[in-house]
């Protein structure tokens, strides 16, 4: 049976993107909302 | 409790409950045989495509709603969605690409479901261009509505490319007329992380759209 391929770098990779890019985006309507 | 905060709540509990499917996909869920653990990417990048979907579906919603009735509230929401939609569509863009290198062995490829999940990106900056560009509110909500519709015009080529098209992609396996092909671990994450990102659609839009409707009182434009 063929090996499990090991890309686990990829997974992290694109879970803390993912991460940053949806706190970024939280972070981002916070500062404006709070400005006004 | 008014829409600011009551968006700000729905984000964070959005956001604790994304750690929630970390977890899960992580430590509850099995690794795929064939792709390894890069398979994991698909329960963020498929719920991302999801909510980008939703977000110009209603772009394009909102925006026939706004010519028929020209009432205000449509084209801010539209506003809203659309810029929610670029945050959505920036992640799919991300993550597809990095699940693409370890499996089909290159980050890009110009294949049909690629190449119009990329326009759709474009359409969202194109939208939001458009409204930064253009000073008058009625010009501006008539421009930018006729490019919301373009853009739900869009979304039925985007989820039909696969079977339209000689691509690489991989068909859908939740969004087909039959049953789900994953196995149940596998389908249960799915689908947490589907309303996980829903969540985070409706209070990123909320606070959105306050948003804009602060900037209308203190006398400015919402764009």
């Amino acid at each position: 049976m063929a090996e499990v391929p090991q890309n686990a770098e990829y997974m992290v990779a694109a879970y803390v993107a993912t991460a940053v890019i949806l706190v970024g985006y939280a972070w981002s309507l916070y500062r404006r909302t709070t400005k006004l | 409790m008014n829409l600011v905060h009551r968006g700000r709540w729905i984000t964070l509990l959005g956001l604790v409950l994304l750690a929630l499917v970390y977890v899960r996909a992580l430590a509850f869920t099995p690794v795929e045989r064939f792709q390894g653990p890069a398979q994991k990417i698909f329960y963020v990048h498929v719920p991302a495509a999801w909510s980008a979907m939703l977000a110009m579906g209603l772009v394009g919603v909102c925006s026939i709603l706004y010519l028929m009735l020209k009432d205000a509230r449509f084209d801010r929401f539209a506003a809203a969605s659309a810029e929610v939609g670029t945050a959505f569509s920036l992640v799919m863009l991300t993550t597809g690409p990095i699940w693409a290198k370890p499996i089909w062995g290159t980050w890009w490829t110009w294949d049909a479901r690629l190449t119009l999940t990329l326009f759709l990106f474009f359409l969202f900056i194109g939208y939001l261009l458009l409204r930064g560009a253009v000073g008058d509110p009625g010009l501006r909500a008539r421009y930018s509505a006729v490019l919301g519709i373009c853009g739900l015009l869009l979304l039925p080529f985007i989820h039909l490319s696969v079977y339209l098209f000689r691509t690489l992609h991989p068909e859908p396996i939740v969004l087909k007329p039959s049953s789900p092909s994953l196995p149940e671990s596998m389908l249960t994450t799915l689908l947490f992380s589907f309303g996980v990102f829903t969540l985070l659609y409706l209070g990123f839009v909320i606070q959105r759209y306050a948003l804009s409707l602060l900037q209308e009182e203190r006398g400015g434009s919402h764009g």
